[in-house]
Parts: structure tokens; C-alpha cells; sequence
């Protein structure tokens, strides 16, 4: 009697969530690989397109020899010192945009000209000016991630409730404390979320960078490969390119649950 | 010795707006609040209550006459007078807990986090919220985020409450037993309280007086009004409401009717 009024539920939804995520990006990468092989096997022109197996066997081959990885330190070290000087001095600069009227003021009509100026338009004045070493990749990478760090620090500092500094005003905190214990655990939200896209575009930067002009790296594994018609190889390269970009996003993602959510939690909440 | 009293002196302010034309928003208002007196601002909204607050809390400067407390002209900010804003969410620090938002003022101060602990329960007691104290503003109801707030306030103890509208954007049922807590505090620890509302009831049931404000420009108080209906207060009483209608009566001129408004 009773279980005739009771609404049935679905088998599907008596699984736990993080299950059921997994099991969509299961479904979801499986598929990707069947459209990839049945576009191989009945579509394209196979040279154009290797199968997914061609491509995890070359990129085994490449794994056992030290080769990928080798490309893969190479490309993930320019991000690391790229990355991380392109935070400094994005937040650095965010910061005094944020609260100084007259800096923001100096500051956002060249930062509105720069902005649409991607990478890859500054590799070849990079490249006459710094040459092909180290410095250059460096730069370009700093160069693709510095201007969204800017511009998230500006808005998230510019963003901070004034009451809630005037709150803070008459608990008795100097300027001093009104900055570093108001203004920038506030804007520390914004911060991370401009830290967090600059990770994905300081990858867009390494690519334009060493495809151009390098001896090492996944982008000059992707080019060389180009040259060659060893089309399995570039693939390699992209696979490569975009497995550690999704993970670094991921390990960010972790961190920042893990060290940063109570400055987080306004954001996901509101 | 009586600390906390505030006195208005002919106080002007005019705004300049962005298009260059000065605005006199206040003009030449004087007002003496008494230590541990409760007075409450009322009026219509955008009538300069909430600029005369400012103005006592420091936060903004009489363009002329003078603002005192305590017969010392008020320059700035001051941990002797505190606000309390409506806007919670704004004014909490949302990534510290409510027992870390009560205590901010102590740690401003450099008091080391094991001598807090113990003011920050006992003010927390004192809103009822001794079992949310690792809670999240985001995990609190609207009510229970003001009494963070209020109890942020005392916990600094300060002498003078400045409460712009603080409980403007809560529910009838949770304002009116913030509003009961709120006089039973003030029974207790007799700091004075300049309280802004445009609720007339409000004004009523908490105040040992209550100013009446016209709107701007030159918005200015057009009575002031002694409560001395014994506490605690009804609004089922027959006093409150005879004072409540004469109060509309006050400000209804001053609004405009609908009439007024479409010709």
C-alpha cells in the first residue's frame, strides 16, 4: 500500500556523486576515443589522422626512450618561472591599480591597448629583442599570463565593500590593517580566479614560444613533428599538451579547496 | 564622568555631483544625544540620515558647523564609536568565522588569540550564538549575521553605537526579536545609541527620543520627540500608537502624495 504512494527513486541517483561524475568522464573520454577511431577507420584520410592506438603506441615509444618527458620538463619548467613572474608582477601591479585612483587611471588605457595583443603576436619582437634562449620563453609565457592576473587583482581590490573597510576603520584598524588584513583577504577571490585562468593561458604562451623557436619542448615536439608529416607525433604532442594542462588545473583546483576555500567559499556561495 | 555624548552643531553638508553642481543635502542640523540616551533618526529615505551618521562616525566631514563627542571635535574614525550597517554580508568579513569576525577588533589591537577567546564566547553568549562560533557568515541567517556584527561592536566596547538601518533588510519576525535584544543590551551595558530607521513603529518601541527628518535638499529636523512610554513597549499600547500616528502625521507632509507626485 505504502510502496504504491512512495515516488520511486531511480536506481542512477542512489549512486554517490563523485561515482557518478567519474563514470561521466568515463562516458565522455570513451566516446571521444570511438568518434576518433570510426573517424580514422571510415572518414578521413588515415595519414591525416592516426588511430588512437598508433598514437598511444608512439607515445609509449617516447615514454620508454625519456624523450616525451624530457619535452615535458622543458615546456613545464618556462611555465613554472614564467608563470610565477607573471603572478608577481600581475598582482603587484593589480594591487596598486586597485587602490590608487591616479595609477588605475595611468594604467588601464595601455593595458586595454596590450590586452588583445595574444602571445603569439609578441613572439617575433620578443625574439629580436631577447633572441632564442631561455629569457625569451620565459617572457612570453610571463607575458601571456601577467595581464588577467592584473586585471582580476584591480577589480577584486576596487570590488572591496567600502563598509567594509569603514567597519574595520572602527574597530580601530590603521591603513596598514585595513589593507592587509580587509582589502586583500577580499579580493583574495578574484586573485585566484585571474591566478587560475593565466595557468591555462601561460600554456597558449609556451606553445607560440617554442614552436617558433626551440630545441626542446612539447611545442617544438608538435612543429618538428609537422616537418616530418609524422602526424602520430604531433598528436602525441597535443595529447601531451593537453593531459598536463587539464592536471595542473586540477592540482590548482586541489590547492586552493585545500589551503584557500574560506576565501573561496563567498564566491561559490553567493 | 559621562563619556558618549554627541552634539551636531549647525551642521551643513553639501554634495558636489559628477556633473560639477553642488547639491546641499543637510542643512544646519543641531542635535545633542546624552550619554547612554537611545535616539533614533527618522525619516524618508535620501533625507541625510544616514550622511549625519557618517558624520559622527568620522567616516565623513560636515561641510559647516562642527560634530563633537564629548566636547572634542570628531576628526576621523574611532574605536569609541562603532556603526553597525545593514548590509551584513558587506561588513562581515566572510572568510573569518563568527567567532573570529566578533574578535577582529581585539586582534586589530594585537591581543594575542588565546586572551580573545575568552571575550569573543562571552560576547557571543551575550547574542545567543555561543554554539555557531566556527560557523561561516555564509552558513548564518541574515539574523544571525547581524548579532555577529553587534556583538563585533561590543566586543570592542565601545562607547558609542552608531546603527545605520540595521535591521532594514530582515524578516517582521526575526526584526522584532533583534529589536527586543537589542534594548535588553543597551538595559545592561547603557552606551549610547544613535539609531537611523525609517520605520516609525521601530522608532517608537526603542527610543528615549527620536528625531524627525525632512527630506533634502537642506533636509534638516523638523521635531524632536521625547518617548517616555515605560518599556517595555507594545505596539498593542495605546501610547505607542497615538505617538506613532502623530510621528506619520510629521512626515507625511513631507513625502508627497500620490496626487502631488503625478501632477
Amino acid at each position: 500500500m505504502t510502496a504504491a504512494t512512495e515516488p520511486a527513486i531511480s536506481r542512477w541517483r542512489t549512486i554517490a556523486v563523485p561515482f557518478r561524475r567519474a563514470l561521466w568522464i568515463l562516458v565522455s573520454l570513451g566516446s571521444l576515443l570511438v568518434a576518433w577511431q570510426l573517424l580514422h577507420s571510415y572518414v578521413v584520410n588515415p595519414h591525416l589522422l592516426p588511430s588512437p592506438g598508433n598514437v598511444a603506441m608512439t607515445g609509449w615509444k617516447l615514454l620508454k626512450s625519456g624523450e616525451l618527458q624530457q619535452h615535458v620538463l622543458i615546456s613545464l619548467t618556462r611555465i613554472g618561472v614564467g608563470y610565477t613572474a607573471g603572478c608577481v608582477i600581475g598582482i603587484t601591479l593589480g594591487l596598486l591599480m586597485g587602490r590608487s585612483a591616479v595609477f588605475h587611471d595611468l594604467m588601464a588605457p595601455v593595458i586595454e591597448l596590450i590586452r588583445p595583443i595574444s602571445p603569439i603576436a609578441m613572439v617575433p619582437i620578443v625574439l629580436i629583442w631577447l633572441g632564442v634562449g631561455e629569457t625569451a620563453k620565459y617572457v612570453l609565457v610571463g607575458y601571456a599570463s601577467v595581464v588577467i592576473v592584473l586585471i582580476n587583482t584591480a577589480f577584486g581590490v576596487q570590488n572591496t565593500p567600502i563598509i567594509r573597510e569603514r567597519a574595520a576603520t572602527c574597530l580601530g584598524a590603521s591603513g596598514r590593517q585595513v589593507f592587509l588584513l580587509v582589502v586583500l583577504p577580499s579580493a583574495t577571490p578574484y586573485i585566484v580566479t585571474g591566478m587560475r585562468m593565466a595557468l591555462g593561458f601561460s600554456f597558449m604562451g609556451i606553445v607560440a614560444a617554442e614552436m617558433v623557436a626551440a630545441e626542446a619542448g612539447i611545442g617544438f615536439l608538435i612543429m618538428q613533428s609537422r616537418m616530418f608529416m609524422q602526424v602520430n607525433y604531433t598528436f602525441v604532442g597535443m595529447l601531451a599538451l593537453g593531459v598536463i594542462g587539464a592536471s595542473s588545473d586540477l592540482l590548482f583546483r586541489l590547492t586552493v579547496s585545500r589551503f584557500a576555500r574560506r576565501y573561496q567559499e563567498e564566491l561559490y556561495n553567493v | 564622568m559621562t563619556v558618549g555624548r554627541i552634539d551636531l552643531r549647525n551642521v551643513s553638508v553639501t554634495f558636489v555631483s559628477r556633473s560639477g553642481q553642488p547639491y546641499p543635502a543637510v542643512a544646519n542640523v543641531n542635535l545633542m544625544v546624552d550619554s547612554g540616551q537611545f535616539l533614533c533618526l527618522l525619516g524618508p529615505s535620501g533625507c541625510g540620515k544616514s550622511t549625519l551618521l557618517n558624520i559622527i562616525a568620522g567616516f565623513e566631514h560636515p561641510t559647516r558647523g562642527e560634530a563633537l563627542m564629548d566636547g572634542m571635535p570628531i576628526k576621523g574614525p574611532d574605536t569609541r564609536r562603532t556603526m553597525i550597517f545593514q548590509n551584513v554580508q558587506g561588513a562581515l568579513m566572510p572568510w573569518l568565522s563568527a567567532g573570529e569576525n566578533v574578535g577582529f577588533g581585539l586582534r586589530l589591537r594585537g591581543m594575542p588569540k588565546s586572551e580573545r577567546a575568552e571575550t569573543v564566547s562571552r560576547y557571543l553568549r551575550l547574542v545567543g550564538l555561543e554554539r555557531h562560533a566556527t560557523k561561516f557568515p555564509f552558513e548564518l541567517s541574515g539574523g544571525m549575521k547581524q548579532r555577529v556584527q553587534i556583538a563585533r561592536a561590543l566586543a570592542n566596547d565601545p562607547e558609542v553605537l552608531l546603527m545605520d538601518e540595521p535591521f532594514g533588510s530582515l524578516d517582521a519576525h526575526t526584526r522584532g526579536v533583534l529589536q527586543r535584544e537589542l534594548l535588553g543590551i543597551w538595559g545592561e551595558m547603557h552606551k549610547t545609541i544613535i539609531f537611523v530607521t525609517h520605520d516609525v513603529i521601530e522608532s517608537v518601541l526603542l527610543a528615549d527620543r527620536v528625531a524627525v527628518m525632512a527630506p533634502g535638499p537642506n533636509a534638516h529636523i523638523v521635531r524632536l520627540l521625547d518617548i517616555d512610554c515605560p518599556r517595555p513597549r507594545l505596539i498593542s499600547d495605546p501610547a505607542v500608537g497615538s505617538l506613532a500616528h502623530q510621528i506619520e502625521e510629521l512626515i507625511q507632509p513631507t513625502v508627497g502624495t500620490v496626487g502631488e507626485i503625478a501632477r
